[in-house]
């Protein structure tokens, strides 16, 4: 009797560490699997052009910022990044409007065909990219669109709109409906009820909404690339370009810096604001 | 739920603004697809309704591309599922750290694809860190060829890398789903961990499972710019093949030809995953 | 009162009409116009827009010192290659395009001079445009430009090596191949439809593995007879294939170089100078042009017909032909000049083996073909 208490919390102290072992293993790889790409991406960002960073070099043998020089005169990317902080608030804003009465009549009512719009809401955001984007330039090809800001924001819009539709729709899906019975047996009128119920719980869900939104505009490539290219560059425009035919490591490493600062920054900063519930309910929930 | 039920008329009002808008985008699209394919709305040359596109489609170069487009699709699915899977059931009832986990995994989500393609394929360079660590280590005594290789290596470790944190979200948020009542009534009756997960968790979880590999499996299987900037120079993927047609071969009848084999193949693979998502409302919370 | 006010109205808006028809007209051809009214219209219009697809770093500095000097702005746009000239093909039918000038080079100048998009002929007409290369000036690709394009440089392919690693780099074809076969895997070339330094080679291949260089000259059709025997130069390909390594650029077949994963590489002399200039490439990195020949060629200028700032646009295009500017084109981007006259510092080949190895490209309709062949009897195999 005695040894069986005696051995209980030392059976369970080394699950513990073995668990937390575990755990510190896992982020330990994390980072480094994170971590390191981006560090190599700043690395060859900053390569000095009177050193060229070749083996047996691991690390580029003296740093500079000649790089990030060349890529702010000579590129594209004030253009860029113009466009793309341009189009990313004008697509957000487009998208809210847009999306906000038909994810309240989603969260809030039932009705036949419901699941079929929730699928037809999906649609841009899983369907190939690519093709979409080829095909609906031929559309705004023959709509004179082509090439035009509106264009882009169109495209945008129909790529980004979803993320913010389906968030706003579980915010509103999430507001329980005693509340709204109590305000309403509280005397409160329609606009009251908006102003004093629904806004202040739904502004988590549109606060992620808007930084989904924001965040895949600046991203999107492929409509950009084939509508707006080459009168309109974004930013993922020109690191492809660096990427591709016109192939230059250190350029398309300073530009996706460019890019990715801005995504991750939001990230952090709205971490508090997404909780898992919101970024599974932009994917994995019908 | 349920507010005063509206009339139709306001119901119709209420949606068309979100849904209406990507209807008719979406639809012009598709529809635009499907008749350049039969040969309608050429813009190119004449337009006349032939099937001489189809019939041409079918040749070695779009059977390469398409399988090669399959593997991308699988590999790069279950390839993700491999380790999502272990992470998700580890972060389950795990306090310790799992913030931390959780911070640092969500990062590659907010990583743009070509971001992703560039910063794997430096890892991946001859002169690269990975190649760097292998010879330090001494498993190899020279550096290895990773870059633009037949198979798609390159392609599905980005994809893995890009898609990880998504599969784990939607995954971690189904595990939510299953009470962990029965998982401690098993363990009571004297189950062992592993016993637990292959027949209670895992067989609940499947329908997670289904919607995780089927997302991942339709966004790599159409992608165009991880496999242009990180695939092999033959086969290219048949987001690849098609826009080379279109645009550099000017061939706008196949490529749309090839663009409604990758929407029919897609729209095939929702179908999937509608069945899956009804299936986790049905198990309730 | 009011009729004749009307009238008059009406009669002045004739005369405007047939006045501004005239001013039109007259506006319009610059082409015929003393070189200082030009610049006068130039400098009127205010500004252009310029298309190029690489070389950022000089069209960028001329075109602030152009804006300097004339007053004129010029917005420089670097798009991708094929959206650049397909963009002007596209526009070719509307009565104003957006691109006001741009570089043009390659198999895509014939969809250009097809379409009839340019304006011109310039040559003979932009100052010191007859001290530019003789060749360029009237045939590119071989197809005749009708002086629609303004040579702006030349350059040339060549093999890129490290010495250390090779210390005798081959001249002759049978010194290449026994090179490969001692060394396999550590020569590389591009996609040939993803650049013109792995079009170089395929060229190369095909004159040496055939001979008989001459036999596509002239030709601006594909000659079916002249390919009957390519199979064999395929055929090479395919049986050599694990001694290439085949890259997705003209910049990746350099990268490859510099991270040390081949030793030699097909590349241009241009895209060589800068990244030794950039520091993609290690310094001690040489290139030289082996015997058994490298074409080369140049690119150009031209002026779609329906721009709408031409004055500005062509002297922008005299300016870029000025002997200094070309020397400044050449310190900064390392293309040779297309200028005659002088010569530049910048030069990683010496003369006289670009006189004694450069060949000239085959024809546009062969080399398109053998893009097309490449890909699908080698890369497809």
């Amino acid at each position: 009797m005695t040894e069986a208490v005696m051995t209980l919390p030392q059976a369970r102290r080394s699950r513990l560490s073995f668990g937390q072992f575990l755990a510190l293993l896992i982020i330990a790889l994390l980072v480094i699997w994170t971590a390191v790409p981006l560090f190599m991406a700043v690395m060859w960002s900053l390569v000095n052009p009177d050193d060229p960073w070749s083996p047996p070099a691991v690390l580029p043998p003296s740093l500079s910022l000649a790089q990030w020089e060349y890529v702010f005169t000579y590129s594209e990317i004030a253009k860029a990044v113009t466009t793309s902080f341009l189009l990313a608030p004008i697509v957000t804003l487009l998208s809210f409007v847009l999306a906000l009465p038909t994810a309240y009549a989603i969260g809030r009512f039932s009705f036949p065909g419901k699941e079929a719009l929730r699928i037809l809401i999906l649609l841009p955001v899983v369907m190939p990219a690519m093709v979409i984007a080829m095909f609906l330039s031929r559309v705004f090809y023959g709509l004179g669109l082509s090439q035009t800001f509106l264009g882009l924001v169109i495209g945008h819009t129909l790529l980004a709109m979803p993320y913010m539709l389906r968030i706003l729709a579980t915010a509103f899906e999430a507001i329980p409906q005693d509340v709204i019975d109590a305000a309403r047996n509280l005397g409160a009128g329609r606009l009251a009820l908006v102003r004093h119920v629904l806004v202040p719980m739904v502004l988590p869900g549109l606060f992620a909404g808007a930084v989904f939104t924001f965040i895949t505009s600046l991203e999107e490539f492929n409509l950009t690339f084939v509508i707006g290219t080459p009168t309109f560059q974004t930013i993922p425009t020109v690191l492809f370009d660096y990427l591709g035919y016109h192939f230059v490591r250190t350029n398309a490493a300073v530009v996706s810096i460019i890019l990715m600062v801005p995504s991750v920054a939001l990230l952090f900063i709205a971490e508090r604001f997404l909780k898992t519930e919101y970024l599974s309910s932009a994917f994995g929930k019908l | 739920m349920n507010d005063m039920q509206p009339g139709r008329i306001t119901l119709l009002l209420l949606i068309i603004p979100g849904a209406g808008f990507i209807f008719l985008f979406l639809s012009a699209a598709i529809l635009m697809t499907f008749l350049q394919s039969i040969g309608l709305y050429s813009l190119v040359g004449e337009s006349h309704l032939t099937a001489s596109y189809w019939l041409s489609l079918m040749d070695k170069t779009f059977f390469d591309s398409f399988f090669f487009s399959l593997k991308v699709g699988v590999g790069s699915a279950f390839g993700t599922l491999l380790f999502a899977y272990p992470l998700a059931l580890f972060l389950r009832r795990r306090r310790f750290g799992a913030r931390t986990i959780g911070s640092i995994i969500k990062i590659p989500l907010f990583v743009p694809a070509l971001v992703a393609a560039f910063l794997i394929l430096n890892v991946l360079a001859f002169n690269g860190v990975l190649n760097n660590v292998l010879l330090w280590i001494g498993i190899i005594d020279r550096p290895m060829r990773m870059l633009n290789d037949t198979f798609g290596w390159n392609v599905l470790i980005i994809q893995v890398w890009k898609n990880l944190p998504f599969q784990l979200l939607i995954i971690a948020s189904v595990l939510e789903t299953i009470q962990t009542d029965i998982e401690d009534a098993a363990r009571n009756l004297g189950a062992n961990p592993l016993r637990v997960i292959f027949h209670i968790v895992l067989p609940l979880s499947a329908p997670g499972i289904l919607i995780a590999v089927v997302l991942v499996f339709i966004l790599t299987f159409g992608d165009y710019a991880i496999t242009r900037v990180a695939g092999p120079v033959y086969p290219s993927s048949l987001s690849v093949l098609m826009y080379t047609d279109a645009f550099t071969l000017q061939q706008w009848g196949i490529a749309a030809c090839i663009g409604m084999v990758v929407i029919v193949a897609s729209l095939a693979f929702v179908a999937i995953y509608a069945r899956a998502a009804r299936m986790i409302q049905g198990m309730g919370r | 009162m009011t009729s004749r006010r009307v009238f008059l109205s009406g009669a002045l808006t004739v005369v405007a009409m047939l006045g501004g028809a005239a001013v039109c007209q007259a506006a319009d051809d610059y082409r015929t116009m003393p070189w200082d009214k030009v610049v006068e219209a130039a400098k009127a219009e205010g500004e252009m827009t310029f298309y190029a697809w690489w070389g950022e770093e000089f069209w960028r500095t001329a075109a602030k010192d152009f804006e300097g000097k004339y007053g004129i702005k010029v917005n420089v746009v670097t798009g991708d290659r094929p959206a650049n000239i397909g963009k002007v093909v596209a526009e070719a039918s509307s009565a104003t395009g957006t691109i006001d000038a741009l570089l043009v080079g390659g198999v895509e100048l014939k969809s250009l001079l097809d379409a009839k998009a340019l304006y011109g002929p310039l040559v003979g007409v932009i100052p010191d445009s007859d001290k530019l290369d003789a060749k360029l000036s009237k045939v590119q690709e071989g197809y005749a430009t009708g002086g629609y394009l303004v040579p702006v440089y030349r350059n040339q392919t060549g093999f890129v090596y490290d010495p250390e690693k090779v210390p005798n780099p081959p001249q002759s074809w049978a010194d290449f191949t026994a090179w490969l076969d001692a060394n396999p895997g550590q020569f590389a070339f591009n996609d040939p439809s993803k650049g013109g330094s792995g079009q170089a080679f395929v060229q190369a291949a095909i004159v040496n593995v055939l001979g008989d260089e001459e036999r596509y000259a002239g030709d601006t059709e594909l000659d079916e007879k002249k390919v009957a025997d390519w199979g064999k130069v395929w055929d090479w390909f395919n049986a050599n294939q694990d001694k290439f390594t085949i890259t997705a650029s003209n910049n990746d077949s350099l990268d490859r170089v510099n991270q040390g994963e081949v030793m030699m590489a097909a590349a241009w002399d241009d895209d060589t100078s800068v990244s030794l200039a950039k520091g993609t490439l290690f310094k001690r990195a040489k290139l030289y042009i082996p015997a058994l020949g490298m074409p080369g060629g140049g690119d150009s200028l031209g002026i779609p017909a329906n721009a709408l700032h031409k004055a500005a646009a062509m002297l922008f295009v005299a300016y870029l032909v000025q002997a200094d500017v070309q020397k400044q084109l050449n310190a900064t981007i390392g293309s040779y000049l297309a200028r005659t006259d002088i010569t530049g510092e910048n030069a990683l080949i010496p003369e006289e083996q670009r006189q004694k190895n450069g060949r000239a490209w085959i024809p546009g309709a062969y080399k398109g073909y053998f893009i097309q062949q490449f890909v699908s009897e080698v890369l497809q195999k």
